[in-house]
């Protein structure tokens, strides 16, 4: 991935000191509605998108909210990305407070390690959350899919802070490439940490037919076959709610893989619960799901297992 | 047993759900479904401990397992190192 030279999100950096939160937030609001009206392409699809998921339920005028929504929260997603290393923990905390840490204590003592598995629910939120539970101690990382993550320090960045790793995002949330090798994801979880994964992306070897949003899509197997693989705990976890201070970490209730004589259907059958629980937030958040920046998005998810392994994984 | 029948053998005892059926050696075992990610380590797993050798991270790519074929040419490559 191409070097960036310096971002907005470098900016919002250099500027957290002197400039509060609340300004920020409206900036990169104003930031998300810009990119509304200017981008007339992607707006038109997700309004599409949105629109076949929910035209029954919501009027026009709704449609357009939802939209308009997207843009803005994106931005806002973005800024609480950047700025994450420069948020006190309990700023942190209270941007991003979280529900069912108890049931995350009980999967780690379970002594096998513990997959957190996320979505692309307000996407890159699960790396603030991720971010906040390693503050706090967990030990828990993000299995990212690209050796170079969009959220890279820039040039800029790397200037303002030579040598430290403490305010690189990368380093922040504990992120480490594994994609088509889960060798690095197994040798963690093995020494008991927690792994953090989006069980909705594309970058996978299998897929399983699950019933989603009135049709049958693809869902990545990776994180229950490890899971079954190495009797790993899996706890899903779902940020919800409008950011910036309305976001909530959900974490749900753990459980496992059997290893029975079915692989298939018993990763299967976790696959599908957990997208159910995907499906039930993501209704209740309609706006903020990523995928909706991708062109007739469920047409395009029923296609990702028929693209070649190279381009899955965008080798 | 040489190196492409132990390979063979642990693929279709391991993964294979219809034992009549028969692999070749040049059969994509990863765009039939076969084998994924999590197969790939156990693959690892076996070929490391029957061949005694050591795949490095960054030597775990699709090229290296879409075949039979090509995960003989791995191990040859790595015994013969």
């Amino acid at each position: 991935m191409k070097q960036k030279l310096a971002t907005l999100g470098d900016i919002a950096y250099l500027l957290n000191p002197v400039v509060s939160l609340s300004w920020m937030f409206q900036l990169a609001r104003v930031h998300g509605r810009l990119r509304y009206l200017l981008r007339r392409e992607t707006r038109a699809a997700i309004h599409g998108n949105i629109a076949a998921v929910c035209a029954e339920q919501k009027n026009g005028a709704n449609i357009d909210r939802l939209t308009r929504q997207f843009f803005e929260y994106q931005q806002l997603r973005s800024l609480l990305v950047y700025l994450a290393p420069r948020l006190s923990l309990p700023e942190m905390s209270r941007l991003f407070p979280v529900e069912g840490l108890e049931r995350l204590d009980w999967a780690v003592a379970q002594g096998k390690g513990v997959i957190v598995l996320g979505s692309h629910l307000n996407s890159v939120c699960m790396f603030s959350a991720v971010a906040l539970l390693r503050r706090r101690g967990y030990r828990i990382g993000v299995a990212l899919p690209t050796p170079e993550p969009h959220y890279s320090p820039s040039l800029l960045r790397r200037l303002l802070a030579p040598g430290s790793t403490e305010h690189h995002f990368t380093e922040h949330i504990g992120g480490f490439y594994a994609q088509f090798n889960v060798r690095p994801i197994i040798r963690r979880l093995q020494d008991k940490e927690a792994v953090a994964m989006a069980g909705d992306g594309w970058h996978s070897a299998a897929f399983a037919p699950v019933e989603f949003l009135g049709r049958t899509l693809p869902f990545t197997t990776g994180a229950m076959s490890i899971a079954r693989l190495t009797g790993s705990m899996v706890v899903p976890l779902f940020v919800v709610g409008p950011p910036p201070d309305g976001l909530r970490v959900v974490l749900e209730e753990p459980f496992t893989v059997e290893k029975g004589r079915h692989p298939e259907s018993e990763v299967q059958a976790k696959v599908s619960a957990w997208a159910k629980r995907l499906e039930h937030h993501l209704l209740e958040n309609i706006s903020c799901w990523h995928h909706w920046v991708i062109p007739n998005t469920l047409e395009s998810m029923a296609a990702w297992p028929q693209r070649s392994l190279r381009e899955r994984y965008e080798l | 047993m040489d190196v492409e029948a132990s390979v063979r053998a642990f693929i279709e005892k391991t993964f294979l759900v219809d034992k009549d059926k028969t692999i070749s050696t040049d059969e994509s075992l990863l765009d039939s479904g076969l084998v994924d990610s999590t197969a790939v380590v156990e693959l690892l797993t076996f070929i490391e401990g029957e061949f005694g050798i050591q795949v490095e991270d960054e030597e775990v790519v699709p090229e290296n397992f879409e075949t039979i074929e090509a995960i003989v040419a791995l191990v040859d490559s790595k015994r013969h190192a």
